[in-house]
């Protein structure tokens, strides 16, 4: 039931610092994530960074929230 | 040559912040936020680490904690930045053209009145009477140093912090002197925003330096360019550290700095404080027996000061004993250490000073020959 609420998610933010912040955080409570340039197509420019998650979404919204990270946009990975 | 100009800059550095720099040039030679090659985020994700532990130190979430080219350029930052209503803002006596310079420039364009609180040989109870005595309505700002770079004097931070934010006002402070060597915080100080120098007590190299702002503090910018964020707008991203770091910023410089704080952090702030200060006290109650010598500080005690002694040698401006110590091996600086008002508060405006300042390296063996050395030149002048 767990694994099958997992997705593989990307979560774009506003800058590199808040994408290592949201890596940080995210790591502490034993979630893996990568961080990555955000896909052009997502923010039309491509110069914006994000991370890529496999984890269960609502879990990590959660988390970056209650860090006070802001989130820019939340898209499903495009192998999925 | 033995070096006790460390209240100018450290010297010498640690040798991790020479391997940090050596391994920052080798390995982190990517340019972090602005591509997403495995070298550029390598870069980006070391840097992150580097700000993460220094605004830990210095009490603030890693975004508000913005990396600057030395105190001054953060110190520009703060008071240019900071959105000004009419009013006024408040200094003490003792500070350094990095405060004075940019707040005159303000005032003389009407943006802001300046007044200046005499605070040189206060006890520190005595040292917020003086500023209260300056606050009225329409008070903006304290913007002070955390300790004199030229009598040593520590101002109380922490005190002064709740007396601005009682009346409305906020707290900027210079801690040039201070950063590594006491501690200071944006949230446990109430301090509204921190510039220091990366290059001094934190070990770095210089072209280092560090603003650290308070989440409620929203200031303007002073130059604009490239971040890697937002680049389809015409305007600076809002967000820090962004909005203030634009250009790419100095990977080399940072990783020497991270470096730097590491060391502090493993010597231990308190441990600095007290060798300088033993070894302070030392050569203060050493040129104090020798007759000839003028000593600027009217006093000098753990608690009350930063290691930093200004001296004179009767009959001799204070670049002649600077230039003579200078052929006899030590290095320190001599003038006005681009504090004209603290000098002015001392009476030394004409004459300047020679200032001693020691960093963790300096022994009591390199002090006792400086002693020798500044009592032979007493003697044969």
């Amino acid at each position: 039931m767990y694994y099958q609420q997992q997705s593989c998610f990307i979560i774009s933010l506003s800058s590199i610092t808040y994408a290592n912040k949201a890596k940080e955080c995210l790591y502490r409570q034993g979630i893996r994530c990568q961080v990555i340039r955000t896909p052009k197509h997502f923010d039309g420019c491509g110069c914006g960074y994000s991370i890529r998650v496999f984890a269960q979404k609502e879990v990590v919204l959660s988390l970056l929230q209650k860090a006070k990270i802001k989130i820019v946009a939340v898209h499903a990975c495009e192998d999925e | 040559m033995i070096y006790f100009d460390n209240a100018a800059t450290t010297f010498p550095k640690p040798s991790s912040v020479s391997q940090a720099i050596d391994e920052a040039v080798r390995i982190y030679g990517g340019n972090p936020g602005r591509s997403g090659h495995a070298l550029s985020m390598k870069t980006a994700e070391h840097v992150y680490q580097i700000r993460s532990r220094a605004a830990k130190m210095f009490g603030v979430e890693v975004e508000d904690l913005v990396f600057t080219s030395n105190c001054t350029s953060a110190l520009n930052m703060a008071i240019k930045g900071y959105p000004w209503k009419r009013g006024q803002v408040i200094t003490s006596n003792l500070e350094h053209n990095a405060v004075s310079r940019p707040i005159y420039s303000l005032a003389r364009r009407g943006i802001l009145h300046w007044e200046i609180a005499k605070i040189h040989a206060y006890s520190q109870t005595e040292m917020l009477s003086s500023f209260l005595k300056h606050f009225r309505k329409g008070t903006r700002a304290v913007i002070c140093t955390h300790a004199s770079n030229v009598t040593g004097e520590i101002l109380p931070i922490r005190k002064l912090a709740k007396l601005c934010h009682a009346r409305g006002a906020i707290l900027i402070v210079d801690a040039a002197q201070t950063a590594g060597l006491l501690p200071i915080s944006v949230r446990d100080d109430e301090v509204d925003i921190i510039c220091a120098a990366g290059h001094k007590g934190l070990y770095g190299p210089t072209g280092t330096g560090i603003m650290a702002v308070a989440p409620h503090i929203h200031l303007k910018t002073i130059w604009e360019g490239g971040t890697g964020s937002n680049s389809k707008e015409l305007t600076q991203p809002p967000f820090p550290p962004d909005r203030f770091e634009a250009g790419t910023i100095n990977t080399v410089g940072i990783c020497g700095l991270g470096a730097g704080i590491d060391f502090v952090q493993k010597q231990g702030m308190d441990a600095i404080y007290q060798h300088e200060m033993q070894l302070s006290e030392f050569v203060f109650r050493s040129l104090q027996e020798i007759k000839g010598i003028k000593l600027y500080n009217h006093q000098f005690a753990s608690e009350t000061h930063v290691p930093v002694i200004s001296f004179n040698i009767d009959g001799m401006t204070s670049m002649e004993t600077g230039e003579l110590l200078n052929r006899k091996g030590f290095a320190l600086r001599s003038g006005l250490h681009c504090s004209p008002m603290a000098h002015r508060a001392i009476g030394s405006i004409e004459e300047g000073t020679v200032r001693f300042c020691p960093s963790i390296f300096n022994t009591m063996e390199q002090i006792k020959e400086f002693l020798l050395a500044v009592e032979e030149i007493v003697r044969f002048k």
